[in-house]
């Protein structure tokens, strides 16, 4: 789709561009789901405590991150496949436009050729 | 010392094995000496000697402070070397991501106009966002890594001092048994302290890590490109 008001759209890219930021959605969801089987090691006391306390932390912060990023991901995909159909309404729409305005000049021009032909009466 | 799961469990047990032997040969060393203590009283009723009680007290002590250690021993590094394998996949999975995501950086099939534009300035940190998880996930890696290397590195001169003590308690002279057990506490508490500084680096680290764009990533988030 293309206008003269200089934007021009693949719609088909814009669906294929929003599987690839869903499929990385998807990889992020991976990533969480891995992070969960190793995000709390062991040990409230000893001498490995203070770096496992901050093993565990990150391992938390680092999660939420992914949670964010694969938000915002999906909320990208969703972004794309909405311009996509608003695109492709707008497309629907002017197509039926068109077709509208080439029948009312149809219509103008046989009313057009109605008057013409009740005034100019043959002789 | 890098670590191995098969070699750790082999020194581990070789440790454990060799502790608990510990307090008998000790015991039978102490006897000996409180022998030669009651010949020695025998020739020179005006000497004395309490090298027996010594024996007893400090191998106590070591072994107690060793199977202290052991405790600690036991779990973690495993933990943690698996842990590291793990952040290890998650690194390369970011890496990936990057890659993707540096790709996606042109609004798809020459889009442009309002939306188009908009889609592409908003999703110009994606990538480095991804990039910036793949730091961390290295520095997590690492900090694992090394934490499972550094316990590898503490047990093995574990098994070092204790086994020096095991091959003294045949000695036939007190004063040496004495002596290696004196020597070996401390040897491990010396290296105890180096192990216990070790493990500042990856905590430092790790600590590091949350800080890094405040409460969001990368500085304010990963960018919102979706609001067209």
């Amino acid at each position: 789709m293309s206008g003269s008001d200089g934007f021009s759209v693949n719609l088909s890219s814009l669906i294929s561009q929003a599987g690839t930021w869903n499929s990385q959605a998807d990889q992020m969801r991976t990533v969480i789901q891995q992070i969960a089987t190793v995000d709390q090691v062991g040990h409230a006391d000893g001498v490995f405590a203070p770096v496992a306390r901050q093993y565990n932390t990150a391992c938390a912060q680092v999660s939420l991150w992914c949670c964010q990023g694969e938000m915002q991901m999906l909320a990208i995909a969703s972004a794309l496949q909405k311009a996509k159909w608003s695109y492709q309404s707008a497309d629907d729409w002017s197509t039926h436009q068109l077709a509208d305005e080439k029948l009312k000049i149809d219509h103008s021009n046989r009313i057009h050729d109605l008057i013409n032909g009740v005034t100019r009466r043959p002789t | 010392m890098t670590f191995d799961p098969v070699q750790y469990m082999n020194t581990l047990t070789e440790l454990q094995n060799t502790n608990a032997k510990l307090p008998g040969r000790i015991q039978e060393a102490a006897s000996l000496a409180g022998i030669a203590a009651g010949i020695e009283w025998a020739l020179d009723p005006l000497s004395s000697s309490n090298t027996r009680d010594e024996i007893l007290n400090k191998g106590r002590v070591l072994v107690d402070t060793i199977t202290a250690y052991l405790e600690d021993l036991v779990e973690l590094p495993f933990s943690m070397y698996s842990a590291g394998l793990t952040w290890s996949d998650i690194q390369i999975t970011f890496g990936k991501m990057g890659e993707t995501l540096a790709g996606l950086q042109n609004p798809p099939g020459e889009w442009t106009g309002v939306a188009g534009g908009k889609y592409a300035d908003n999703i110009q940190q994606q990538d480095a966002a991804a990039d910036g998880m793949e730091a961390c996930a290295a520095v997590i890696s690492n900090a694992c890594f090394n934490v499972a290397d550094y316990g590898y590195t503490f047990l093995f001169e574990l098994l070092d001092n204790v086994t020096n003590v095991w091959e003294s308690l045949f000695s036939l002279d007190p004063g040496a048994v004495l002596g290696a057990i004196v020597g070996a506490s401390l040897t491990v508490s010396g290296d105890y302290e180096t192990f216990k500084t070790s493990l500042g680096g990856p905590a430092r680290a790790l600590k590091a890590i949350p800080t890094q764009g405040g409460s969001d990533f990368p500085s304010g988030n990963w960018p919102i490109a979706a609001q067209l």
